[in-house]
Order: C-alpha cells, then structure tokens, then sequence
C-alpha cells in the first residue's frame, strides 16, 4: 500500500517538476512582453549622458581676507565716478546679485530695485544686469555679448592694456564696469554725491589704465582699504597695488557669496531620485528632448558655454553703431559674429533672476517658455504693455527689426515646440528645481558699512 | 549567443540567504534570474552529493548532522574530517576555494561537534574589465577611474565557524541545536551587479541557528523536524566613478563616489520529513515538507548592465515552501535514488516613499506609502537521480565507490508590477532550468575515508561586463546564495558553469 501511494507521489511531484521546467534556459526562456517603457528616472538619466549633465564640483575657496576685501568693494559706491552706485546696485543680494530691472540705470540714477530712476540726461545700460549667481562656476565667456572671455587666455576690450596677475575670467569681467560711463564712472562734467567734480569721468575712454590708476588712487588713500590690501596682498607693495588686485578680491567675493549648487537638481543629479517631483522630472524631460531647450542649455550650467539667437524682441537704447538695435555677439572677438547672439546663460537659480533674456523683455519663466514654443507668433505680437513704463518706448517692434530677428532665430526654435499648457507648466516646475533653497535670501551678505563710510544700499526686490 | 544587451532592461535588487544546507531546502532559494553563483557554500563534505545531491530517501551520515543536527545523534563514534573545496567559474571569471575542518563526536548521551571554514574567494571581475557604468558616466569621461581603486582585484578571505550539541533522550529521539556563523567579506557575483562601480567592500555576516528534533526507530524508519532561523545582514560600500565638473579647472574630471547598500534578509523555516524502508525489499521512501517565512527589511540596489537607476526596493516579505518526496534502492553493490520536489514561492518587495510623492495621475503618495510593487508567484521544481556502484578491487581492503548523478532545478515564476508613481502595470512569465551533473568516488584507505566530489552547474549566467567592445561574461552556480530581483524586461545572460571539486577525508576514530 505504501509502495503504491508512494509511486503515485513520485510520479505526481516529477511531473510537477517536468511542467515546471518544460524545457526552457536561461539563455531563450522566458515568455516575456516586450520591454516595458524605460521609468521617468532611467529617461532622464540617458538624457543627462547626451547632454553632458554631470554634478558640479567644489570651488576652491579663496582666502578669507581676499574675500572681506572683495565684499567691501562689491558694495563701496567709491569704485563709481560719482561716489553713487557700487556694483551691487545692479547685482543686489537683495534680487539675487541682479536688479529687478529689464534694463539697468546706472550712475546719476536714484532709488532702489523698481524704484530706482534714471538721472536727468541718462539712459537705460542697453542689457539687463545678469545674476552673478553661480558666475564663479568656470563661465568661458563674461557679458550678454561675451566681450571678456577665457579662452586659453582672457580677451578683453582692453586688449594689451589689460594688466596681467587677474585670476579668473570673473575677475577680467570686474576690471570693466568702472570703465563704463553708463554704469559706473560718469560723464564729463559730473560732480559726485558730495559735489566735488568727478575726476574719472574726464578721463579717455581708451585709456583704461588711466581709469584704473584713478580708482586704485581713491581706494589706497582709504585708511580701511589700505588695511584690508595688506591682509589680502601680504608682501605687495602698496606702490605695486593695482586695479586688478582690486578685481581679483570683488571675483573672489562673488564666487564665494554667490556660487549656490544644492537645488533640488542638483541632488537629482547627484543620484538623489527622489530630489524633484514628478511634474519637474517631466518637465527635465521635455527640456532635453521636444522642447530642445538642452541644445543650447546643454552641460553642467545648463548654459553658459555658447551663443544662440533666441528670436528676443528688441528693446533699449542699442549699443554701438548699430543703436537703437543690440546686434549682440561683439564681433571684435568672434571674427564670425551672427546678428542677434547673444550668450546662453546657465539656467541654475534662473527662478531667482527675473526679469529674463538680454534686455529683461519677459517678466516670468512661462513667458520665456511660452516665447520658445511659438517664437516667430511671440516676436510679432510682443506687448510692450507688460515693460515698465518707461521703456515701452524704446521697444523696437518695427516690422524691418521683426524680420531682421526672424531671420537670424536660431533654426532649431524657429517653427513651434507644440507644448501643451500642461507641458509648459512641467516645464516651469523644472525650472524651478534648479534654485538652490540657500539662495532666496541673500542679505546675510551685506555689510553694515564700507570703508569708504558712503551708505551701504542695495536694490530692493519689489 | 544570445545578446547580452538585452540584459539592459534587468532592474534588479538580490538578497542572498546563505548556509550550507540551502540546497537541501531547509532554506528555500528565490532566484528571480538565472544569475551564476559561485559555488561558494558547498563545502561541507557529504556522502551523496556526487549523486546529484540526492538526499530525501538516503542518509547522509556526513552531511546529515549539518542539516539537522538532531542527526548528529546517529555519530557513535569520534571522527574528524576535512574537506578542501574548489569551484571555478567558466571564461576565466574567478573562483574559489575553502578549507573546512572538523569533527564530530559522541559521549553517553551526549553528541556535539564542530568546523570552522576558511575561505578565500577571487574577485568575479578581472582588473582589466569595466562594467557598461549609467549613461551619465560616458559623457567626455575617461574609461577608467583617476583616483585610487581599493580591493578591486584582491582574493577575499570569508570565515566560517559552526557548533552542535544535541542529546539522545531513549526511545529513539534526540535533538540538537546547532550554530553557523559567516563572518562573509565577499559573496560570490554581487560585484557584478553594480553596474559602473570601480570596487565593492562588501562586510557582514549571516547568523543561522537550528533545532532539530529526530526520532529514529530500528526498522530504519525516522521522522524529523527541524526549526531554522536565519539572519542574513550584508554591507556593500561600493565606489563608483563620477564624474564631475570641476568648476576650478573648467572641464569633467571624475572622482569617487561612494554608496552604502544594506542587504537584510531574516527568515523562519520549519521542516518536517519522514523516511523509511520498504520491507526488506532494499526499497527506501521518504518525504518532506518545508515552510520558510522571510522579512526583507532591506534589499539592495543593484544596478545591472545599461540600468541607470533601479526603483529602490526597500522592504518587502517571501513565504516559501517545498514539499518533496524521494525513493531510493539499494541492491547489492549498488544504489540508486530520485528526488523530486515542488517549490511555490510567493514574494512581495517595494519602494517606500521617503517624503511625499505626487504621481502621474495627479494623487499623492504620502511618505511611507509603496511608489511600487513587485509580486511574484513561483511555480518551481527540482529533481535529482543519483546512482552508485561498488567495485572491488584485488587487492585493496576496501570496494571503490562510484557515484554519478545529476539535478535539475526548474525555475518558472510569474510577476506583477505596479508602478504607483507612473501608473502603470506589467506582468511577465519567467522560467528557465539549471542542470548539474555530478560524479564522484570514494575508498577507504588505511582506514581513512577519502572521497572526491565534482559538479558542474550549467544553464545560468552573468551580466555581461564590457571589455574594449566585446561583451563578456562572468560567473557561477546554484546551491548558494538566493536571488530576488525584479526583472524589466527579457532575460538573457551570458552563459557560464560552475565547476566545483571537492576532496574530503574522513577519519574515524575507536
């Protein structure tokens, strides 16, 4: 009876385990569907290794001396002609190392942020003030038109004039703005705050070292920066002191204060999946594929290593020969400049920096990505309305300027992206991503006085 | 040659629940890929292995009392042994190799013994290899780390200690408890399973303690149960090359990368089997039935070939069980046994929400909810056939034993998949067979026992590995660590076998 339970036993379990195997290996087993689709987080992923999309590394930190003096001149009004704006007037902590301007007001304005007015017989700077937010990061080209550059070697508009000792293509960029009768040293004629004339203002504009030496003159006869020289310069002569020391420790300051790399995406990148929310991964996605925002915002910035025509309205007083129009790309130093280049900036902390593009013509992100998705229908039908009141003037909406835009756009946005409302709304999520928590507050910076003993101000966010 | 590529869709967590009596089925193997596992727990040395490791109708008075140690009961006499263990793995893919030492004893009532294993394993990847790393880590980046790379390519040392005590109470029954203890720096593959890493540390150990209970009557018929509790608890510090921008040189460099990986796994197995012979036919029966209940606190994240990023599998629960049953004859000099055993698994891993997650749908998973699930249902079997053959020899005192066999483990599972962030749903049918040949021989010389095993285990494979252009694989076999992962896509391995040789010697002692 056991013999033959058992034999029914064994021939049941063996063939249990005949089905069961039913012949299959590894190697061609498996009844399988097709592959399911790639999950949002692998899609990403292999668009970040087209891209270029890698974590950002550590700055080196500057010494701690270099960087009080940098801050100090960041936020001293003495480096303008007039004793009136300091260079954190246009990139004020207080709006995320810009201003809250489309186009900047230079010296002979007053106020803050919003507020602030242009001086009698002054103009608007022909470009919206950048962010230094993340400027320190290793940028190739410095301005909307990329006018200083770091190459192998800075190129600068002051060609051999150029002193040599500057560390960082950050701080050729610093040399500059003092040099700048718009923004910073003033017109001939000018008195500065206090009355008495203003002695770089008379200088040639071609003579940058002359205006250089004039600063440096004003900040060594300063008791508290001649201190603050020695413990950022030890062992340089006070007669060996010049501009560029000065630029060196105002980059080293920016790229201290204002380098912000913990966003949300950041984390993401660095193999936190978990970092964004769905909507901004869907967003990330559309950014590196239907809405190709990557082929010019591609690499660790998300920007900042090119130039694009992004079919931007024109708008402000112009530059150079060609005003009231801003061709862009100074064609000093790219030999091949295109009409209406302008550099593609890094997109990190882009929610802070409104308002956007060269000449700040769009007040939101969806209005940015709104313009991208139809470019040509955006350009032709642009609201002045929306700009503050005293630009809407010089907005260049004539149909020769329209077409003159359209026809240097940039091919790979010219015909519509096709997003949908929800997409661009996934789109803004993702923009949102890049901001660095740590970077929405940025007053701890500024300090209480300057050496000079001139009022310590900065724009105000509205 | 199956296209290793296709591998690409694998995404995949493994836990691995170890003992050397996890092929006996005490502790019930899950293997949700046909992935290669060196040979790396097969050390104990056993009378049947070379039988095709048949075991369910015949004693084994070697292993026996490592699987249940209430077994240890039938040891009369002292005796210790050795069983230096070899196993090398196919396309020059690693190895290893372990000494065991021991011995078993008995005194009035009272039966003990115990073995400590050393074990020395070779890495599963050759330096000059590289694993296919995510799509992030080709961009502009050199082929291989610029920072120092620790214990890459160096052998790893796993120690083993095991103990059992157990007393015989009349009337036939005993029982015994018996200890393990792994103190493991390397298992066998897991550096193959994470995809772009430069190293893996791996560290911990697994905790496998028993009770077994025997009772044995003078027919030859014995009934058995055994309770088993297991703690699996690994580290793997892997290193990965990432590479970075270097905002200070302005360009992509790479650098370290670590990540501390958990592999927890706890199960509870309970065994009951019965065994005896069929009259004096020479006919032997018998028959089991095993229960493992396991927690996985923590399953690791692999990521295999071209996975850039795995759902992370946080917790998740199996129950197992077999039900077996064996016949076995011996006739003269001769013998000849067959198991067949029926393994349904169930198994239930998935993610946990760290913060809250907004899904696709529009809903919000809160913290702690599953943002996936994977559900398999297993269906699989095992069958084994040994035989044996005496031979005498003129001349020598004892007959030259024989052995050959062969097993066959068929894997077939169904899955379930449910991703709660993206809303969407798959299901997926699975199977494939591993096949072992086995063969052996044993004499008594001198009044020593020498016996040699060897085994070869085909029909898995590894993750293919690129080295220059060409995809190759790596390694190894069935019996040791289980596998539970969740696949994305078809299955497909490169194919390696496990080669495993075994010299144990015996010594009986008055």
């Amino acid at each position: 009876m056991i013999r033959q339970r058992c034999r029914v036993l064994a021939a049941g379990l063996l063939g249990v385990t005949l089905l069961s195997g039913c012949g299959s290996t590894m190697t061609d087993g498996g009844t399988t569907q097709p592959p399911p689709p790639l999950t949002l987080d692998d899609q990403l992923r292999a668009q970040f290794g087209i891209w270029g999309v890698v974590p950002i590394g550590a700055v080196t930190q500057p010494n701690a001396a270099l960087v009080e003096l940098g801050r100090s001149l960041f936020f001293d009004k003495v480096l303008s002609g007039n004793r009136d704006v300091a260079c954190a007037t246009c990139h004020s902590p207080l709006s995320h190392g810009a201003d809250v301007l489309s186009l900047s007001i230079g010296t002979g304005g007053t106020g803050d942020g919003a507020a602030r007015t242009l001086g009698a017989g002054r103009q608007f700077t022909p470009r919206n003030a950048p962010s230094l937010i993340n400027t320190g990061l290793g940028s190739f080209y410095i301005f909307w038109d990329g006018r200083v550059s770091d190459l192998g070697g800075f190129r600068t508009p002051a060609g051999a004039a150029l002193p040599g000792g500057l560390t960082s293509v950050l701080a050729a960029q610093a040399m500059f703005p003092v040099t700048n009768r718009n923004e910073m040293r003033g017109e001939v004629g000018d008195h500065d705050v206090f009355g008495n004339p203003n002695e770089l203002a008379p200088i040639d504009s071609a003579q940058y070292g002359a205006i250089w030496g004039a600063v440096m003159q004003r900040l060594v006869a300063i008791n508290g920066y001649v201190a603050k020289f020695n413990a950022a310069f030890p062992g340089v002569p006070a007669s060996s002191l010049g501009f560029q020391h000065a630029a060196n420790a105002i980059a080293a300051f920016e790229q201290t204060a204002f380098t912000f790399t913990s966003s949300p995406f950041d984390h993401y990148v660095a193999h936190d999946d978990r970092a964004m929310t769905t909507e901004a991964k869907q967003g990330a996605l559309l950014f590196f594929t239907k809405a190709r925002c990557s082929s010019c915002h591609f690499g660790p910035l998300l920007g900042g290593q090119s130039f694009a025509s992004a079919g931007v309205p024109q708008l402000g007083p112009g530059v150079g020969k060609d005003a009231p129009l801003d061709l862009g790309q100074d064609p000093q130093f790219q030999g091949q400049a295109q009409r209406f280049f302008f550099r593609v900036p890094s997109l990190r902390n882009v929610e802070l920096t409104a308002p956007y593009m060269h000449d700040g013509a769009f007040a939101t992100l969806e209005a940015v990505v709104r313009h991208y998705n139809k470019v040509e229908e955006t350009l032709r039908n642009y609201d002045a309305s929306q700009l503050d009141p005293r630009l809407r003037a010089q907005y260049r909406g004539d149909p020769a300027t329209i077409e003159a835009i359209l026809a240097a756009t940039s091919p790979i946005i010219r015909q519509p992206l096709g997003l949908s409302d929800t997409e661009i709304h996934q789109l803004v999520a993702f923009l949102q991503s890049l901001t660095d928590p740590a970077a929405r507050d940025l007053s701890s910076m500024i300090p209480a006085s300057v050496p000079s003993g001139l009022p310590v101000t900065a724009a105000i966010s509205p | 040659m199956p296209n290793p590529r296709t591998l690409s869709a694998l995404g995949a967590t493994l836990f691995a629940l170890l003992g050397p009596p996890a092929a006996r089925g005490q502790i019930i193997q899950i293997k949700t890929l046909p992935l290669a596992q060196g040979d790396q727990f097969g050390f104990f040395p056993s009378v049947n292995d070379a039988m095709g490791g048949v075991s369910i109708a015949v004693r084994d008075s070697l292993l026996d009392p490592f699987v249940n140690p209430a077994k240890g009961a039938r040891v009369r006499a002292l005796h210790l042994f050795g069983a230096p263990t070899f196993y090398s793995i196919s396309r020059n893919s690693g190895g290893g190799q372990t000494l065991p030492v021991g011995g078993l004893a008995s005194r009035g009532d009272l039966f003990g013994g115990a073995v400590v294993a050393f074990q020395q394993l070779d890495p599963s990847r050759r330096e000059a290899q590289l694993f296919a790393p995510p799509g992030i880590d080709f961009v502009g980046v050199p082929p291989t780390a610029s920072f120092p790379v620790p214990q890459q390519t160096r052998a790893q040392t796993n120690r083993y200690a095991f103990a059992t005590l157990g007393r015989r109470v009349g009337n036939g029954f005993s029982f015994a408890g018996s200890v393990l203890y792994a103190d493991l720096h390397r298992l066998d593959g897991v550096d193959q399973l994470y995809a772009g890493s430069q190293s893996i540390a791996q560290h911990g150990g697994d905790l496998d303690a028993r009770f077994g209970v025997v009772r044995d009557w003078e027919s030859g018929s014995s009934v058995e149960a055994l309770l088993v509790h297991d703690r699996l608890a690994m580290t793997h510090d892997v290193t990965f090359a990432e590479t970075f921008y270097d905002p200070n040189l302005r360009r992509i460099e790479s650098r370290p990368r670590p990540e501390r990986n958990l592999d927890r796994t706890n199960t509870w197995g309970l065994q009951l089997g019965w065994q005896r012979p069929v009259g004096d036919s020479g006919w032997r029966v018998g028959a089991f039935a095993t229960s493992n209940l396991m927690s996985h606190p923590k399953l690791p994240n692999y990521q295999i070939v071209d996975v850039v990023r795995p759902v992370p599998w946080d917790p998740g629960h199996s129950a197992a069980y077999n039900i077996g049953m064996g016949v076995a004859r011996h006739r003269g000099a001769a013998t000849f046994a067959l198991d067949v055993v029926y393994e349904p698994i169930l198994s239930h891993t998935w993610g946990e929400a760290p913060a809250d997650i907004e899904t696709l749908a529009g809903s919000t998973i809160l913290a702690g909810g599953k943002t996936a699930e994977s559900h398999f249902t297993f269906s699989n079997a095992i069958a084994r056939l040994g035989i044996a053959q005496d031979l005498v020899i003129d001349g020598v005192e004892s007959p030259l034993h024989l052995q050959g066999g062969i097993s066959a483990h068929a894997v077939r599972y169904w899955l379930r998949q449910d991703d709660h962030v993206l809303a969407t749903s798959r299901r997926q049918e699975e199977h494939w067979t591993e096949w072992a040949p086995t063969w052996g021989a044993s004499m008594r010389v001198a009044g020593v026992d020498v016996r040699y095993l060897g085994r070869v285990v085909h029909g898995t494979g590894r993750p293919g590995i690129i080295d220059g252009q060409i995809f190759e694989p790596l390694a190894s076999s069935a019996g040791g660590p289980s596998i539970l992962a969740t696949p994305t896509g078809p299955l497909t391995l490169t194919p390696v076998s496990v080669t495993t040789h075994q010299l144990s010697i015996s010594v009986p002692l008055p």
